[in-house]
């Protein structure tokens, strides 16, 4: 079972050999395959797999690899990332497509995600992981007598994280070694396919450009993705950052995947992801009732928060962070908005929202939507008159039993606090 | 006296170990438990399990088991609920036909994984009513006809040598949302000792079983 291997630098790279390990690790892939799938997380859409497909066409090895069908998926999910099993599946999550400014971007995730396939990271990360780990095991005994093998076996293995197998490596990235690698490859498959080998180094600084709290590392001062923007622009012969690379015909095919995300970002409480998401559509598509719409929506939603993340030291970030996992997203709101700045934000955010809304109901008069995310601003405003006014709208409008009944029991129990109020 | 002492601490011990499961104290929220409540007709989506094979060589996410002990734990909750007098709606994700339908079950399933970070650290949240997936809850069409929406998490390992102390075997989680208002009913939560990869259905039930003891449902639990 040998296969020639896909020469990542040029040079001739020594038949892959696949060991009883390696061909668990990819009957492991299949199953997560199939596990995506029946959660639903896998979005289907023909034509954007097409699309997928053939962006990835021209970086893809001329010859057949053992074990390797490619296959070319979007996963809904809302982190700006993507992967690729060594089976050949490569998931680009909704995140990534949404934030992404251009096909060039796309196809530069694809060449990396691509180079992790031929050059098999997944199999050597795997096999060099496990023997990392039996080493330590054994060290801690050998070492350490009764008391290091009792240790193993209370506390398991000293060897780092117990969670990083081939598979968790593969979707949350390989080690310096195998990203750089990738990341060389990329470029080189870019330039020879006739995209812009810059727009990779591009859609590295808008992964860095993150938007909300994340976990921060205690140890290093620089993101794994800021070491790989100034490798990549080395490589690359750059000493500046490339600009903007904005395509409308980019939105216009994504655009679905965009407003899915929107709502994965919602979902998850990635309010100002979710806003920039907005943002876009509504900013290429200027007079469309749906995309203003979500933009009022996603402005309510973010409610005392700032648009763009205020907490610049590594502290304030892993603080912020901690308050997130920690607390409700009614508890983190009152947090803030207790303070002068989350006050203004709120202020701020409650305009946009009510402008926003107004306009789609404008642009299209049909629609309900917007009367409802009205009546939850004028509820969270405390202005119930104007909220009760505004649920009444949306159940004019609206068609579904089950949405109509929900406005009905909000105007309930507003008529509750405020009869006054009552239609 | 020592000797007496000693013997009822082993014999508690060796009670403790030799069952299979054990519940922990259930948080029901105080409209539960007034009455303004009630778990009458669920609709349980589907159950999600992350379940490891750890080995000296590391660790090892096994897809298959977890799909398995899902499907257990799922028709574990089913049909002890059944016997609580609770009526069980059909699974949601056999009746969805289209994409749209599935993503409709996954886009609640990650709502709920969302506000279950908080309430998995902080389960008061539940009893003071201050954790809800929100009312947009109740626009999930297949949850119409019911009260109460269910969800279902677990995550265990398969440990060689098995660990006995410190570390269980497997946890469950299993949350009871109001589907009209989003608010997290109840939070009852249990662990199996043992292998649940194998043997599952039976250890399962009966940690459900017991989780589900002091929750205000239509029937009154069974006897012991």
């Amino acid at each position: 079972m040998t296969v020639a291997l896909l020469p990542a630098k040029g040079k001739p790279q020594p038949p892959f050999v696949f060991g009883k390990v390696d061909l668990k690790l990819l009957e492991q892939c299949e199953a997560l395959d199939r596990q995506f799938e029946k959660r639903a997380l896998v979005y289907h859409d023909a034509a954007l797999e097409k699309h997928l497909a053939s962006l990835a066409a021209p970086l893809l090895p001329a010859t057949a690899l053992e074990h390797v069908q490619w296959k070319f998926h979007i996963l809904r999910y809302p982190a700006v990332n993507a992967f690729a099993l060594p089976n050949g599946s490569i998931y680009v999550d909704t995140g990534l497509l949404a934030r992404a400014e251009n096909d060039d971007q796309v196809a530069g995730t694809l060449a990396h995600e691509i180079t992790h396939v031929t050059s098999r990271h997944a199999y050597l990360f795997n096999r060099s992981q496990r023997t990392k780990t039996v080493a330590t095991d054994v060290g801690m005994v050998v070492a350490g007598g009764l008391a290091g093998l009792a240790a193993v076996y209370l506390l398991g293995s000293p060897a780092g994280n117990p969670d990083q197998t081939g598979i968790t490596a593969a979707i949350l990235g390989y080690g310096r070694n195998f990203e750089q690698e990738a990341d060389r490859n990329a470029l080189q498959c870019l330039k020879q396919a006739g995209r812009d080998p810059l727009q990779l180094v591009r859609l590295s600084l808008i992964i860095d450009d993150k938007l909300e709290p994340e976990p921060v590392s205690i140890w290093k001062d620089r993101s794994p993705t800021q070491d790989r923007i100034a490798y990549l622009k080395a490589q690359a012969g750059l000493d500046q950052d490339p600009g903007p690379g904005a395509d409308g015909g980019y939105v216009d095919r994504f655009r679905a995947v965009i407003l899915q995300n929107i709502q994965l970002d919602l979902d998850t409480r990635r309010f100002r992801s979710a806003v920039a998401g907005a943002q876009r559509l509504a900013t290429t598509y200027p007079e469309d009732a749906m995309a203003a719409y979500w933009l009022g929506e996603c402005y309510r939603s973010l409610g005392p928060r700032e648009a763009r993340p205020t907490q610049q030291t590594k502290e304030g970030q892993r603080d912020a962070y901690r308050q997130t996992v920690r607390r409700t997203e009614q508890e983190e709101a009152d947090l803030i908005a207790a303070t002068p700045e989350g006050k203004a934000a709120l202020e701020t955010n409650q305009q946009k929202a009510e402008e926003f809304l107004r306009k789609a109901a404008g642009f299209d008069p049909s629609l309900s939507e917007p009367y409802f995310g009205l009546g939850v601003l004028y509820e969270q405003q405390g202005k119930n008159k104007q909220a009760i006014e505004a649920y009444g709208k949306y159940i004019d409008l609206c068609r579904e039993p089950a949405d109509k009944e929900r406005a009905r029991r909000r105007v309930e129990e507003l008529t509750k606090i405020s009869p006054e109020g009552v239609k | 006296m020592r000797l007496a002492l000693w013997l009822s601490f082993t014999a508690l011990v060796a009670s403790i170990s030799v069952r299979d499961a054990r519940a922990e104290w259930p948080h029901i929220n105080s409209k539960l438990r007034s009455g303004q409540g009630a778990i009458h007709k669920v609709v349980i989506l589907p159950a999600q399990v992350d379940y490891k094979k750890i080995r000296f060589e590391g660790a090892e996410p096994r897809t298959e088991e977890s799909d398995r002990i899902a499907g257990s734990l799922y028709s574990a909750v089913s049909k002890e609920l059944s016997l609580r007098g609770v009526e069980v709606l059909p699974n949601p994700l056999e009746a969805a036909r289209t994409d749209a339908e599935r993503y409709v079950i996954a886009d609640l399933e990650t709502r709920y994984d969302t506000v279950g970070v908080q309430i998995r650290k902080r389960p008061g949240l539940v009893e003071q009513g201050q954790a809800t997936l929100d009312d947009r809850v109740a626009t999930f069409a297949p949850g119409a006809g019911s009260d109460t929406l269910v969800f279902i998490r677990g995550n265990g390992a398969d440990r060689l040598p098995p660990v006995p102390v410190g570390r269980v075997p497997f946890r469950a989680e299993v949350a009871f949302v109001d589907s009209k208002t989003g608010e997290v009913l109840a939070l009852v939560r249990f662990s199996s000792l043992t292998d649940v990869a194998n043997k599952t259905d039976g250890r399962l039930a009966s940690g459900f079983r017991e989780a589900l003891h002091d929750l205000p449902l239509p029937a009154p639990p069974p006897k012991k």
